[in-house]
């Protein structure tokens, strides 16, 4: 397939000092650019993809891909440390990475993210560079009804994994799709409980209000319940607790073998996102793990999972782009505009006409991860002492973020609003056991989950047959109702309406 | 009111580069417009066609206007949030909408929107674009000839990727149908990205859109041009007929244009339109428009807004008078 | 950590559970107002039934989270604590979002920032001032220079 020509021309790509210092420069802006809550990739990429018009192909693609790599990385950063998730899907990373920095171990947590990221993205490289065109062929056969059913599991998902008290999970995410359904319908044009207020049309903006009910929410409870700080605690928090030990990473490889897989599969899908994969791929992780009680409050498999499920979704959402130029998500929709600024249009002519520059983008992709890792590796050297900042200095500093950041995602003083309600109502939330993961993701699946339902009942004229007469509905349709089987086992189990027998959960199928 | 450092540092490299002279003064009279940047509003999500052309505009815009040009994307309820905000804007110049037929033509007529038609004046028309019909090789068509009977034959069966309810293909198989008296089924999948993914994955049987979506599938043969909804055939794909040759009248050429809140100066217009021709003029720019897969029909703010009346007054008898 | 409780905490979750039930039928009633607003609640494919269905379930979510905050097993209980000072940031959180249409950036987050620090206990006067002055200043360029976001300027600044 590949001759020695185009593996010439991609190597020499890569050889180039420019193209090695665009990516790098990429990389360090783009985690900068992550680790500010409520500036997204998306944002950075859009903001930033008209000046690479006037570079070289080979270094303007190379900056906006470090760019982007950097951006998704850079997440987990302010999750971690301050519980400030900057996009929906670095925040399962923040349920068990903040309870890891409590414990004084952000050190760890910053190293393991690091880490689960790096392989997972390497991994899905791999996968794109190897099937892309097999594994986009069964992609684009997915239509709304398996979108549908995705989206069904991943809600199910997220009100079981996320709280203590499941009916509270599930009130959470009644309430996130109650508030996805205001603003315009784009299927019947109607204003739904817009209260004749113009900026409801456009919805509910998710980030200011994810920036405020956990960030905000966050302060709020930094004051109400002040950190004693003791001597004895000191020491350790001070200098960010431990280092990874390679054993402990090690156990972690089946979950982060099984994370990437899925986030691999959930990437190449047209139009799904981080966020579904992320929460899917934590679930799963739980579900089968040993000590499912330890999510949430610190465990490391439920961080490993959460990273290496949204970062796998990066190569991934580049499949559907390479194979068919179809943007896999809203980052590739602004990818796929700078190449054709360049002259290039991603999709079946790019692979005949300049596999070069394809393969040479591939190498890139590799490349970034080594770089990533050094530059993670650097940055954690100086992140660790973020812990060091007296609470007086971090929490103001943190407040700013937010108001910047949620103006800044649409350029809203409305948005504001949104984000003080959201610290309020994420207050309320926390004070009284509700979790807050469902509500935010309820708010961001519940638009595709409806139009996925209404398209497919559009497509079936009516019929609920389409959800199991299609081959790729009927597999999905079994997998959610497995899913509901085990929780409702689990949920019976736990209320001692059936004794379990033994020890050991009969759950020895086979390894993904 | 500082440059962008990093804005500064690019065009100042990029610029060199890609236009080789020209800076410097080009407003030699006094300007109307105050001192302070302008936002051009993008009325759609990040990663559409709107989106590309707002950064290739106000990456280079500063020479040509005058003034720092600042690109806002403010999506939402398809175009009639940024719509709402711009015609609540200080009327002076310094917040333009980036519009185009949905948002200033046909929606404030059939739909109940916080903004009005009369809310804006047009300042520049950049380019517009017809949709192309298009199917996939195994569909039973393969011309607007065999898919109306098809249609006829199965009434109802033929379902088609739509965007939003009044978008841009929404309206065009509107069209289609009331000419050609057929029936066939929509799904509003919410953008052409969704659209011809569902097209190429033979869940829905046609679509139509703007040729830099459908283009690279209609040159690798994945997908096949049915007809194209202009007066003339489309350029670089001149094998494929126009609606009219074929016997339907379907005509709708999707422009993207300038527009500025109801209120602003005669003066202000007329210097923005004049800025906008000679940006439209440019070189460098002209290339970058052209690598996008897009021209330039530039119609200044005169005879942009005659056009604007008759498509105006058209699609109200289209709508509202049958 | 704070082990001490609220006392009531079962009123407490009733009032939760009545607000999701509010919420739920403010919902319910406008999806079911006559004439119906967004098509019939009945039809699967109408703008109305998604959120028809689950404002339902949310009432009927609210309705169980009420009964069963009174079994008598239930055993309800809050975390009590500064609850006071919480509120105060919060009133200034709100203010903040509330006048930066009017004052603007700067003069909103110079005065957010070190206010903030005093709610946490600050009260060194060069400690506040350098708050007021440094991380605004960094982080309003940042964005502004490289990002390309411009935040609204108000009547002074």
């Amino acid at each position: 397939m590949i001759d020695l020509a185009v593996l010439q021309q991609g190597l020499a790509m890569l050889a180039s000092p420019w193209t090695f210092l665009a990516l790098s420069a990429g990389l360090a802006g783009g985690i900068l650019i992550g680790a500010l809550p409520g500036l997204t990739a998306t944002m950075a990429v859009a903001v930033l993809a008209p000046f690479t018009f006037f570079m070289e192909a080979t270094i303007g693609i190379p900056f906006l891909l470090g760019i982007y790599k950097g951006a998704i990385y850079g997440g987990s950063i302010p999750a971690i440390l301050v519980n400030t998730p900057g996009t929906a899907a670095a925040a399962a990373t923040a349920r068990d990475g903040y309870a890891l920095t409590q414990q004084g171990k952000s050190r760890k947590a910053l190293e393991l993210s690091l880490y689960s990221s790096v392989v997972a993205d390497f991994l899905a490289t791999l996968v794109l560079i190897m099937v892309a065109i097999p594994l986009a062929s069964i992609a684009i056969r997915f239509g709304s009804p398996e979108f549908a059913l995705l989206y069904l599991i991943a809600l199910t998902m997220i009100a079981t994994v996320s709280g203590e008290s499941f009916l509270k999970g599930l009130i959470a995410a009644g309430l996130g799709l109650l508030v996805a359904s205001i603003g315009l319908d784009p299927m019947s044009g109607y204003q739904r409980f817009t209260f004749g207020n113009t900026d409801l049309l456009g919805g509910v903006s998710l980030i200011p209000l994810l920036i405020g009910m956990f960030a905000l929410s966050e302060i709020l409870m930094q004051l109400t319940h002040p950190p004693e700080r003791t001597n004895d605690a000191g020491q350790a928090v001070e200098h960010g607790g431990e280092r990874l030990k390679w054993a402990e990473f090690w156990a972690l490889r089946p979950t982060i073998l099984r994370s990437t897989s899925l986030g691999t599969f959930l990437g190449s899908l047209p139009g799904l996102g981080a966020e579904i994969a992320c929460w899917i791929a934590y679930g799963l992780a739980r579900g089968r793990s040993r000590e499912p009680e330890r999510f949430g409050k610190g465990s490391l498999e439920g961080l490993a999972a959460a990273e290496s499920g949204n970062n796998a979704v990066v190569p991934a959402a580049l499949i559907p782009m390479t194979v068919f130029g179809i943007p896999g998500d809203t980052i590739t929709a602004v990818l796929i505009g700078a190449l054709m600024a360049q002259g290039m249009m991603p999709g079946p002519l790019l692979i005949q006409q300049n596999p070069g520059f394809l393969f040479g983008l591939f190498l890139v992709l590799l490349v970034t991860n080594v770089l990533l890792l050094i530059f993670g590796l650097a940055a954690i050297r100086w992140l660790k002492q973020v812990t060091r900042i007296p609470p007086t200095v971090l929490y103001p500093c943190v407040l700013l973020l937010c108001l910047c950041g949620a103006y800044a995602v649409n350029s809203s003083t409305f948005d504001l609003l949104i984000l003080v309600v959201g610290g309020g109502l994420g207050y309320v939330m926390r004070r009284t056991h509700f979790p807050i993961a469902p509500l935010i993701i309820g708010l961001l699946l519940g638009p595709g989950f409806e139009s996925a339902v209404r398209q497919s009942l559009v497509f079936s004229n009516g019929s609920l047959a389409i959800f199991w007469s299609r081959p790729g509905s009927l597999i999905l349709l079994i997998l959610l109702a497995l899913v509901i089987l085990t929780m409702a086992w689990r949920g019976l189990v736990k209320a001692g309406v059936i004794r379990k027998r033994s020890k050991s959960h009969p759950t020895k199928s086979n390894n993904i | 009111m500082s440059r962008p450092l990093l804005t500064r540092t690019f065009l100042a490299a990029s610029l060199a580069a890609a236009t080789a002279l020209a800076t410097g003064q080009v407003l030699a009279e006094e300007s109307h417009l105050p001192d302070e940047p302008i936002r051009f509003v993008t009325p759609y999500p990040a990663g559409g066609s709107h989106s590309l052309h707002a950064g290739i505009i106000t990456a280079v815009g500063e020479e040509f206007l005058g003034r720092p040009l600042i690109s806002v994307i403010r999506g939402g309820g398809g175009g009639a949030v940024a719509a709402a905000e711009v015609a609540g804007s200080t009327p002076n110049g310094t917040m333009l909408l980036f519009g185009d037929p949905t948002i200033n033509s046909l929606r404030p007529q059939v739909e109940d929107l916080p903004y009005e038609m009369d809310d804006f004046v047009p300042v520049a028309r950049i380019n517009y674009s017809p949709a192309i019909f298009v199917t996939t090789p195994d569909q039973p068509f393969q011309s607007i000839g065999e898919l109306v009977e098809h249609a006829e034959e199965n009434p109802g069966e033929v379902v088609y990727s739509s965007d939003n309810r009044n978008g841009f293909t929404y309206t065009v198989f509107e069209m289609l149908k009331a000419t050609a008296d057929i029936e066939m089924r929509g799904v509003e999948l919410g953008g052409g990205g969704p659209a011809v993914t569902q097209l190429l994955g033979g869940n829905t049987m046609a679509y139509a859109g703007d040729p830099s979506v459908v283009g690279e599938h209609l040159e690798a043969g994945s997908l096949v041009g049915l007809c194209v909804t202009d007066t003339e055939r489309f350029e670089a794909y001149g094998d494929i007929p126009t609606c009219q040759e074929e016997g339907y009248d379907v005509v709708f050429q999707f422009w993207r244009g300038v527009m500025a809140p109801a209120g602003t100066p005669d003066e202000v217009i007329a210097e923005l339109s004049d800025g906008f021709q000679r940006l439209t003029e440019d070189e460098g720019f002209l290339r970058l428009i052209g690598q996008i897969g897009s021209g330039i029909q530039f119609l200044g703010h005169e005879e942009f807004a005659e056009a604007l009346a008759a498509e105006q007054a058209a699609l109200r008898d289209a709508y509202l008078d049958d | 950590m704070n082990t001490r409780t609220w006392p009531g905490g079962r009123l407490i979750e009733s009032l939760l559970a009545l607000a999701v039930i509010a919420v739920g039928v403010m919902f319910l009633r406008i999806v079911h107002g006559t004439p119906p607003p967004f098509g019939d609640p009945r039809d699967i494919g109408s703008a109305a039934f998604f959120p028809g269905l689950i404002a339902l379930l949310v009432t009927g979510l609210g309705v169980v989270l009420l009964l069963s905050a009174w079994r008598p097993a239930s055993s309800v209980a809050f975390e009590s604590g500064h609850t006071a000072r919480a509120l105060l940031a919060y009133a200034l959180m709100v203010a903040m979002a509330v006048s930066i249409r009017f004052l603007g950036i700067w003069l909103v987050t110079m005065l957010a920032v070190p206010l903030l620090a005093m709610c946490f206990g600050e009260r060194r006067w060069y400690v506040l001032l350098a708050l007021a002055v440094v991380p605004p200043t960094l982080v309003i360029h940042l964005f502004e220079g490289v990002m390309g976001v411009y935040f609204p300027r108000g009547v002074v600044l």
